[in-house]
């Protein structure tokens, strides 16, 4: 049934909007984390990826969590002998996060999993009302 | 003329089945009974789904969105199979109290 079909789509939605949020929530907290070690590298930002895949049982293009994959851009460094992370010549590496991207891509995934929410209401709406119509 | 046709062809089919329909009844002895059972099954099937779904949820496993689906379908279908038994009540009630 189509309206069934619409609610597995839209909570395949909401389940692919958790993923990024989960990315997210990884780039956030880890924002300041730096190697224990001179020589190594901080944290990397991952990029949240989704991708659309067709569902043969159902009948309809499903939404996936793709695999996060890795920012390769540079990471920021920063004067600070006194750090355990830092060089020979006393600059540290910190994270390529940056918090005002992440704060933008998580209000984009809230608004994408509100959107999702808003589809489920709408189509238990219209197959309440369908039912309801059988009751009188 | 095309969609006379097509009604046409149609409504023919809807008498063709409804009187076989009737005599497959008559016949069988497969009824009303029937198909509540295997509706009550599908819904009490559905219902279970939903439980299982919030186990796993209770469990530390499986997703929030996927016990929401399941007790929704569950709802659903125990809504229409409870719906439809109650019109098809009220319709064997009213044939009972036909004066005769």
């Amino acid at each position: 049934m189509d309206l069934n079909a619409s609610m597995v789509i839209a909570a395949s939605g909401m389940r692919a909007q958790s993923s990024r949020m989960r990315t997210i929530a990884e780039n956030i907290a880890n924002a300041n984390s730096t190697s224990p070690t001179p020589d190594g590298n901080p944290y990397r930002r991952k990029v949240a990826t989704v991708t659309s895949e067709f569902d043969r049982q159902l009948g309809a293009t499903v939404v996936e969590p793709g695999k996060p994959i890795e920012d390769m851009s540079e990471f920021r460094t920063q004067y600070d002998p006194g750090n355990p992370a830092a060089d020979k010549q006393g600059y540290v590496k910190l994270p390529n996060v940056n918090p005002l991207v992440e704060v933008m891509d998580m209000r984009e995934a809230q608004r994408s999993y509100e959107a999702d929410l808003n589809v489920m209401e709408a189509t238990k709406s219209m197959l309440a009302r369908t039912v309801d119509l059988l009751k009188r | 003329m095309a969609i006379a046709a097509v009604a046409s062809a149609a409504y023919q089919a809807a008498a063709k089945m409804s009187s076989g329909a009737a005599s497959s009844a008559s016949s069988t002895g497969a009824g009303f009974g029937d198909f509540l059972t295997s509706a009550m099954k599908d819904a009490i099937g559905t219902m279970k789904s939903g439980e299982q779904a919030a186990a796993q949820q209770a469990a530390g496993k499986g997703d929030m969105v996927s016990v929401v689906n399941a007790v929704n379908q569950a709802e659903l279908t125990l809504d229409t199979v409870v719906a439809v038994r109650d019109k098809v009540i009220t319709a064997y009630q009213s044939i009972m109290q036909m004066p005769i």
